[in-house]
């Protein structure tokens, strides 16, 4: 069976600047992909490019074993979390959920509000249902944002360092909501810097290197027994310890 | 100086509710005009745009905003029919002051849709958003909570500047004041009563105002 994402050799450049150089990457159903790499390695322009985003100048992404041609059409089987969550700040919490159902989905009213609570529930933010974003921490709108791309049923949930801009505490709790999607087979790909907080739950690991990814493979290949230099100094720099 | 005395426009207070009526029928339709026009070409001007159509709207906008709002209510007025499209004066004030307006407002909803976070439009898409949807549910909202002081302020000149519409025959609140000055010659009386009614009408916008940006601001960015 093909596999749920297949990129072949994906190059992107901004102006002269390479930031993809040949991206060659498999998920399959159910895999939790961690990509790590330091700052500037393309990871962020990877997931961007997987989830249409943007545009790749050479190379092919293929959805289960088919090429995409329009970028925008990925949108359906792909949910993304960001950095800065982009809640909507207009709608109150539940409205973020029940808002996109009934504009996307055409979902009936009750319907929407019923999916609304279930995944409220699931995040453990139905006693905000009714508040706005603005009067949340950033572990709540991080957990709400995850919540409302789950809405859309996504097969691949793409998450551009969630944590990165929470305190340790905050990035516990969502870091609690993801591990609990990783229990029900959710098909993940997580950038990150957290590596200890992934590696309890992640299938696999890809180092990005200067648009290459380096090294790929299961969660203890990586951390332990791989002899890829570039991913030994990088696991060395942010004084990775293993479990 | 003689001391107040109002006494002698009496006679004429009967006309008053018809002429208040038709400066606020201009003010009023003048605005949802503007308001209509400001949306549309904001968010187009937001936009890359063929470069015809950017041209185009560039061109209404400057030239609306570059020229006097008299010469403008003339030209609709008296100019176009030349060109065989002919109004009643009423409706050659709300259009010209409606196209006037928009021009303005146009520019603040477009400062305003381009302040709106890219990661808004982003995170639309990901959720099945077409740009349509986005610009409707999700940009605008924003974008008009932003500018609603303007738009206020914008209400408020529409219903002053609406006094230069006593140029055309009409009888709105000026031309009434003009009308009865010439009949009673207590232009100090009439002109003060002129200056409260429409002080009175736009000081009640700004409460209006007030009380939009209270119940607009339920949310934070
Ligand atoms: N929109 C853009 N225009 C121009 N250059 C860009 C753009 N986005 C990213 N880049 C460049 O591409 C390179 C890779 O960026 P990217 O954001 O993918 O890195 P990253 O691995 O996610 O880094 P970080 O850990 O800091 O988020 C960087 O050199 C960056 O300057
Ligand atoms: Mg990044």
């Amino acid at each position: 069976m093909a596999a749920l994402i297949a990129m072949r050799d994906v190059k992107k450049s901004y102006g002269e600047n390479v930031v993809l150089n040949g991206i060659n990457l498999e998920v399959e159903k159910g895999d939790i992909v961690a990509i790590i790499g330091s700052s500037g390695s393309g990871k962020s322009t990877m997931v961007r490019c997987i989830a249409g985003l943007e545009d790749i100048q050479s190379g092919k992404i293929f959805l289960r074993g088919e090429e995409i041609i329009d970028r925008n059409s990925v949108v359906h089987s792909i949910g993304m979390v960001f950095q800065n969550f982009h809640l909507f700040p207009h709608y109150t919490v539940e409205e973020n959920i029940i808002k996109p159902l009934r504009t996307v989905k055409k979902m009936d009213l009750k319907a929407a509000k019923e999916k609304s609570e279930e995944l409220l529930r699931k995040v453990r933010l139905s006693e905000s249902a009714r508040q706005y974003p603005s009067t949340m921490s950033g572990g709540q709108k991080q957990r709400l944002a995850i919540a409302r791309a789950l809405a859309m049923n996504p097969e691949i949930l793409v998450f551009d360092e969630p944590t990165s801009s929470l305190d340790p505490e905050l990035a516990h709790e969502v870091f609690r909501t993801i591990k609990d999607l990783a229990t029900e087979g959710q098909t993940m790909l997580i950038v990150t810097h957290q590596i200890n907080a992934v590696s309890h739950f992640a299938t696999r690991v890809a180092f990005l290197d200067s648009g290459i990814i380096e090294a790929d493979g299961a969660c203890k290949e990586i951390f332990e027994n791989s002899d890829n230099q570039k991913l030994k100094q990088f696991l060395a720099m942010v004084e990775f310890n293993t479990i | 100086m003689n001391s107040l005395d109002f006494s002698p426009l009496l006679p004429y207070a009967g006309l008053l509710p018809e002429a208040l009526k038709i400066t606020l029928e201009i003010g009023m339709a003048g605005f949802m005009l503007a308001l209509v026009i400001a949306v549309v070409v904001g968010t187009l001007r937001s936009r890359k745009l063929p470069k015809a159509a950017g041209f185009l709207l560039s061109f209404y906008v400057e030239v609306f905003r570059g020229t006097p709002l008299l010469v403008q209510l003339f030209f609709v007025y008296y100019g176009l029919p030349s060109a065989g499209i002919r109004m009643e004066p009423v409706m050659a004030a709300i259009l010209t002051m409606g196209l006037n307006s928009g021009s303005y407002l146009s520019e603040n909803i477009r400062a305003s849709i381009l302040a709106v976070d890219k990661g808004q439009y982003e995170a639309a898409h990901m959720l099945g958003y077409t740009p349509l949807q986005t610009n409707i549910h999700i940009v605008l909202p924003q974008a008009m909570r932003v500018a609603i002081p303007s738009f206020m302020n914008g209400f408020s000149s529409i219903i002053k500047e609406t006094s230069i519409v006593s140029v055309l025959p009409v009888i709105e609140l000026t031309k009434l004041g003009n009308q009865v000055y010439a009949k009673t010659y207590h232009p100090f009386e009439i002109y003060i009563l002129l200056g409260v009614i429409y002080f009175c009408l736009t000081y009640f916008l700004t409460f209006l105002a007030k009380w939009l940006e209270r119940r607009a601001s339920k949310w934070q960015l």
